[in-house]
């Protein structure tokens, strides 16, 4: 009996145990968890997206409305990373700001976002302009929305700031939209060409000029802040270094010191510190002087010619150019001078490092083989990628958020003239920015505030 | 009295069976041998005269070859002019004071460091300057369009243009109009004609395109992977008023899968004896199940109520995966996104749907959270865009696919 029970149990234990570990194997063969995937390919495209013309609360906001919307499109589609949904593929149509929205038109023709905006007249000559972002798939909005108030003389900067608002929520990078470009205006035949400074918006708006075009100027370079310019000029026979107030457009020589020629200037990241190249005896070499005066510091001293410096955004760095070599290349040497470190090994002849605003690359102009390109590279050399190629192209200047460029393009002949070009870092979206007549040597300003 | 000794004994032994015979009869399928290709080693010398007298490529990679037929009147000038050091100085001509801008410069444009908003005005653009006559001297800009532009779409296959009034689909499959006198017996449907979007397989540089202005492709010297970077210093917060969202709509009315009813427990054997030993077996069972199964996916055991089926097969696996990459775009994505793998866990309902609000990040690797936050935006439209109308799983193992983890690798479309 006891036998017989002992021998059940066992038999039942056994079992028991062999059905577990059965069950469990099974179950861990079949999936022990979720699914897993990797997915390592995906596609590089536009990104769809729907921005029905602004509310208007009046016929005079209704016009603004339209040049905002329209300004709000093209600075997006503009960047190549945005397509736009014609208005006339939309369902839906926004009848209030505060709205639901309803997703599932917007999925129909997908549209992956959807900016729904809004311009209030708020007084004489006061308007608001308010909107909002959707992720369309996510059935949600992205971000709170947001309202810029300013006179309506002001509604272009309002489009930019909305427009920045957007690219920045979406790609996750800073927006470079509402922010000027200085440049040199260019007319006249080849051979006597008239020069002036101007600057415009970065989309070609807006040019105003600040100089006229009695004498050469050559490199303009805005401040940190913006408030100030750095150009080159011819003035008095000799290249000089000037420095212009942009608010009252006045205008003083950096320093005065006769028998010497400065150019290339750049400011430090502090807006106070200027570096640029002073030519003395035949020499060339790169110089450090506070913006408000007083004496200037050699940072290089080779029988070489060193120029074209560039701070690092940290301020710790400069980058320039040099033929010590035997060629021009590029180096790197720390901003308070010392040994420089040669960074550019490619084939060639490297010139005008500009160090990105983000710090990560420096954009230069390489000539090789009778062909001139816009490069990229990381601030040790590696990872060199050109950009661009053509009969001549130099000078590129950053983009605030450190991923456009925009440089100088020049056309071959006698009849070729120079004109402003923006491409991105990836090589792509490569187009003309307009300027009513031909331009050089453009310098990104830093976002407006 | 020591019935429970005995059943433990047994389940024990029932353990030690299995772990020295189970392993035999259970083991996975050993991998198949990697297919190997006999090769033959070449010195240097040959492989140098085997190059040597291979047919030259069209493009040098290192460097762009020499412009083809440059105008003679036209070289590039030797030395860029703006910041090369200038010639030797004509004689100082006497100081002259500072002019005024000629013909009254306009208007002084509003410095652009203003206090914040946009209520700071730009100052308004003056009249246009009368502009200098230039003629004939100044050539149109380079016609956009001149040359065909790329393909827009970046994609792991290339595809060509789907032709006009194609529908898009991953599958390319031509039109079909319904026969004008269909047989009795069979008769044809109308077929759409289906193609994949015009995409390329890497991004073509400006430098890389050939046009009438570049004349000859420059590819890229190098092409390393990117390392880490400094952060980006963030831009400084922007003055705005935020704007209450608006009232959310009304969630659209989803049909709710229907979860198949637990069937209540069947006892697997009626046990006469006493509560203790339901205890031990239970204890066993729980003690296998913890011993085999993975510790990670302890919490997320599939429900056995639901259809388990077979495993899923290599191919249902890539068809989701492709199905994800097709809309899997980071073309608007930033650089630090680009280099962000974030995994991603999404719940589907029993038609193979994403559950919109179960899709959430599990975590992320090598980049900011700006950057993970923008990849899983990113992530989850690719998951809801092509989820829309359901992935193409099998029913019959919904178990195995309800809860998926999707790690999204996007080492392969960085900047190339």
């Amino acid at each position: 009996m006891k036998l017989n029970r002992l021998l059940s149990n066992a038999v039942m234990g056994a079992a028991l145990g062999l059905a577990a570990l059965f069950a469990a194997d099974t179950s861990a063969r079949a999936q022990s968890g979720p699914l897993r995937i990797e997915i390592t390919e995906g596609v590089i495209e536009p990104l769809p997206i729907a921005v029905p013309l602004f509310l208007a609360d009046s016929p005079a906001a209704g016009q603004l409305a339209e040049q905002i919307t329209g300004v709000l499109m093209a600075d997006l589609t503009g960047t190549g990373l945005f397509r736009e949904i014609p208005r006339s593929a939309h369902i839906s149509a926004i009848s209030s700001f505060d709205a639901p929205v309803r997703y599932p038109d917007w999925k129909a023709i997908n549209a992956q976002a959807l900016v729904v905006g809004s311009v209030t007249m708020t007084g004489s000559d006061n308007i608001s302009v308010k909107f909002r972002l959707f992720d369309v798939f996510s059935d949600a909005p992205l971000g709170e929305g947001l309202q810029f108030a300013g006179p309506a003389s002001s509604w272009r900067r309002m489009a930019h700031k909305v427009a920045d608002a957007v690219y920045s929520r979406i790609t996750g990078e800073g927006g470079y939209f509402d922010s000027r470009i200085v440049f040199v205006s260019e007319s006249g035949p080849k051979n006597d060409r008239a020069k002036r400074l101007a600057v415009m918006d970065y989309d070609g708006a807006n040019v105003q000029y600040l100089t006229d075009s009695r004498s050469i100027v050559l490199a303009p370079r805005f401040s940190p802040d913006g408030s100030q310019i750095l150009y080159t000029s011819y003035e008095s026979g000799f290249p000089r270094i000037q420095v212009l107030d942009v608010g009252s457009v006045t205008r003083r020589a950096l320093q005065e010191q006769s028998g010497v020629m400065t150019f290339a200037p750049r400011f430090g990241p502090d807006g106070r510190t200027v570096i640029f190249s002073l030519e003395q005896g035949g020499n060339t070499d790169i110089y450090r002087m506070d913006v408000a005066g007083g004496g200037a510091v050699r940072l290089t001293s080779s029988p070489a010619i060193d120029t074209a410096p560039s701070f690092s955004p940290d301020g710790r760095q400069i980058v320039f150019e040099s033929d010590r070599s035997g060629t021009q290349q590029i180096y790197v040497m720390p901003s308070g001078g010392g040994e420089p470190q040669r960074i550019s090994f490619g084939r060639g002849r490297y010139g005008t490092p500009v160090w990105s605003p983000r710090g990560d690359y420096i954009a230069f102009t390489k000539q090789n083989q009778g062909r001139f390109h816009i490069g990229v590279m990381r601030t040790d050399g590696s990872e060199e990628r050109l950009l661009t190629a053509s009969f001549l192209d130099e000078g590129p200047t950053w983009a605030p958020n450190g991923r456009v460029l925009m440089f100088t393009r020049e056309t071959s002949g006698a009849q070729g003239v120079p004109a402003l070009y923006s491409v991105d870092i990836s090589g792509r979206n490569l187009k003309r920015v307009p300027t009513p007549d031909a331009a050089s040597d453009p310098a990104w300003s830093p976002l407006l505030r | 009295m020591r019935t429970g000794l005995y059943i433990s004994g047994a389940a024990h032994g029932g353990l030690i069976l299995w772990l020295l015979v189970g392993g035999t009869i259970f083991r996975a399928k050993p991998p198949e041998p990697p297919t190997t290709t006999e090769v033959s080693l070449i010195s240097a010398a040959e492989f140098d005269a085997m190059v040597s007298s291979a047919p030259k490529a069209p493009i040098d990679t290192q460097s762009p070859p020499e412009a083809p037929g440059a105008p003679q009147e036209s070289a590039p000038p030797a030395s860029r002019p703006a910041d090369a050091a200038p010639v030797a100085p004509a004689p100082r001509p006497e100081a002259v004071a500072e002019a005024a801008p000629e013909a009254a410069p306009p208007e002084p444009p509003a410095p652009p460091a203003r206090p914040a908003e946009v209520a700071d005005a730009p100052p308004d653009a003056p009249d246009a300057p009368e502009r200098d006559p230039v003629g004939a001297t100044l050539v149109a800009p380079p016609k956009a369009g001149a040359a065909p532009r790329p393909a827009q779409r970046i994609a792991p296959t290339p595809a060509a243009p789907p032709p006009p009034g194609a529908r898009e689909d991953p599958l390319r499959q031509a039109a079909t109009q319904p026969d004008t006198q269909p047989t009795v017996e069979q008769p044809l449907e109308q077929q759409e004609a289906t193609a994949p979007k015009e995409a390329a397989a890497q991004t073509v540089t400006e430098a890389d395109a050939t046009s009438e202005e570049t004349v000859v492709a420059a590819a890229p010297e190098r092409s390393d992977r990117p390392k880490a970077r400094p952060d980006r210093p963030r831009p400084a917060p922007q003055e705005t008023v935020k704007v209450e969202p608006p009232t959310p709509p009304a969630p659209a009315e989803k049909p709710k899968p229907e979860k198949p009813k637990p069937e209540p427990p069947k006892p697997a054997a009626q046990v006469a004896e006493q509560a203790p030993a339901d205890a031990a077996v239970e204890a066993a069972i729980a003690a296998a199940m913890g011993a085999v199964g993975d510790s990670r996916n302890s919490a997320k055991t599939p429900d056995p109520t639901l259809p388990v089926g077979p495993p899923l097969t290599a191919g249902e696996k890539d068809g989701l995966r492709f199905a994800v990459s097709q809309c899997w775009n980071l073309g608007s994505s930033s650089t630090e996104a680009r280099r962000t793998e974030v995994t991603v866990a999404v719940t589907m309902d029993e038609t193979g749907r994403p559950v919109a609000n179960s899709i959430r990040m599990l975590g992320f690797q090598g980049g900011t959270e700006d950057g993970a936050r923008v990849a899983f935006d990113a992530a989850r439209r690719a998951i809801l865009r092509c989820g829309a109308k359901g992935f193409d799983l099998p029913p019959e193992k919904y178990a195995q696919w309800r809860e998926v983890e999707m790690t999204f690798n996007p080492d392969s479309m960085r900047i190339r």
